[in-house]
């Protein structure tokens, strides 16, 4: 079993978690942030999820990743990219730090918007009545060596959504999401993600 | 003149970059950090004397605070920028050998990594503090850290890392380095690491914000004229 699906999402549909920002500090630049977030309003995400079964997928993960996991019948193999445009208006603030800053952390709160717009908007239409969802998991994070990625770029068409792989198994588009969600009867979803994690290395907890 | 210094010193803490900038809200409309560089230098003020009382006293304030979470990220960016500006009208004090830098230190994240923001952060305080810095980007290759050794002898070496994934790479990257050159002083820094993974993969320091970086720098320093 292999079913593909494609699609594009306007970033302005999104409603990410732009909670970062409410954070100290950031309250004086709040016009340099709104005008910064309508440049990338206008960009239209690309993304491509395949699902396939339990017997087709050969992945290595992380503990915590397989855990996490375990049960799963079916998978959701995703990427999503802000494109070059995204990168290209990161770059452009290249020589202001703040500026450089508040670009390049709305692309990820954006990128991570798509991903979960992928997980709980799109995946869902493609799936059965009683099936249930795992949290989303990505290459680099939770354990899961980066260097996965390229088998996890195994299952999708060449260049996915126009994204080439780096020798360090880095995505470009630099802006783009790439993971896998478990499917099934009896999986679960955690609310709270990072909260059952006691990874103390681990930048998101550190950041909280 | 004295006042002046003080002035450039307070501009830097605050984060007050020129008189157009509307940051900090208090203090819109009056001069910032680079005119007042421009008119100390303009009234006589040795160029080294502004930097060694206004740019690095300041900056190593604002790097106390920021540690003892008393300022935070934006505003630290903001007295980076002031700084730099600054930085632009002693730029060439530093080509002409008038000020001597204090060493060079090359940046980079390592093979994997693409955070840029923590690092660059860290080159402009660095470069505030009158080192030369060498920015090697992202997703560095032990290698390029190899080529950059070789290329500045007397450079101490940055590396940095924001994911536990990539600590492997920074893992590999120390070590390669120590292997072809193991007296160069190699100091790490990153959200994950800790005293503990600086030591077990052979660096020399773990820096965990800039200005303990700097206070080890300014330990080691080579004047170059």
């Amino acid at each position: 079993m292999r079913t593909i699906i494609s699609g594009s999402v306007l970033l302005k549909d999104l409603n990410p978690d732009f909670s970062y920002f409410n954070k100290n500090g950031w309250n004086h630049f709040v016009e340099d942030i709104k005008s910064i977030k309508s440049d990338f309003e206008v960009i239209e995400a690309d993304y491509i999820a395949v699902l396939v079964s339990h017997e087709t997928l050969d992945l290595s993960f992380s503990e915590r990743v397989e855990k996490a996991l375990f049960g799963s019948e079916k998978f959701v193999l995703f990427v999503c990219t802000l494109g070059s445009i995204a990168d290209d208006l990161i770059q452009k603030h290249k020589d202001d730090i703040l500026k450089y800053c508040i670009s390049d952390s709305l692309a990820s709160i954006y990128a991570d918007g798509v991903a979960e717009y992928i997980h709980h908007k799109v995946v869902p239409n493609y799936l059965d009545n009683d099936d249930k969802i795992t949290n989303r998991y990505s290459p680099g994070y939770c354990g899961w060596d980066v260097y996965n990625q390229h088998s996890l770029f195994e299952y999708f068409p060449e260049n996915p959504c126009s994204i080439n792989l780096n020798e360090s198994a880095l995505m470009y588009p630099v802006k783009s999401v790439s993971g896998i969600i478990g499917v099934g009867k009896d999986v679960k979803f955690a609310e709270y993600g990072c909260g059952e994690c006691t990874n103390e290395k681990c930048f998101f907890l550190k950041t909280k | 003149m004295e006042n002046l210094l003080e002035q450039i010193a307070l501009c830097i803490q605050r984060g007050k970059i020129d008189a157009v900038t509307a940051y900090p809200p208090d203090m819109k409309g009056m001069k910032g950090a680079g005119e007042l560089t421009l008119d100390a230098l303009n009234s006589g003020i040795d160029a080294n004397r502004i930097l060694s009382e206004a740019l690095i006293p300041a900056m190593s304030i604002v790097g106390d605070l920021f540690r003892e979470n008393k300022l935070f990220v934006p505003q630290v960016l903001m007295s980076a920028k002031a700084m730099s500006t600054a930085m632009v009208h002693l730029k060439p004090y530093f080509n002409s050998g008038e000020i001597a830098k204090r060493g060079t230190f090359v940046i980079g994240t390592v093979s994997g990594d693409l955070h840029d923001i923590g690092k660059n952060l860290v080159a402009m305080m660095v470069e505030g503090n009158g080192w030369s810095v060498i920015d090697l980007g992202v997703d560095v290759k032990s290698e390029k850290f190899i080529e950059a050794a070789q290329m500045y002898p007397d450079a101490i070496i940055g590396m940095s890392a924001l994911l536990t994934t990539t600590m492997e790479s920074m893992k590999k990257s120390v070590g390669d380095l120590k292997n072809n050159y193991p007296k160069r002083k190699i100091v790490v820094g990153g959200a994950p690491l800790s005293h503990k993974f600086a030591t077990e993969i052979g660096a020399d320091l773990f820096a965990p914000d800039p200005t303990s970086l700097i206070q080890y720098l300014n330990t080691n320093i080579i004047i170059q004229s």
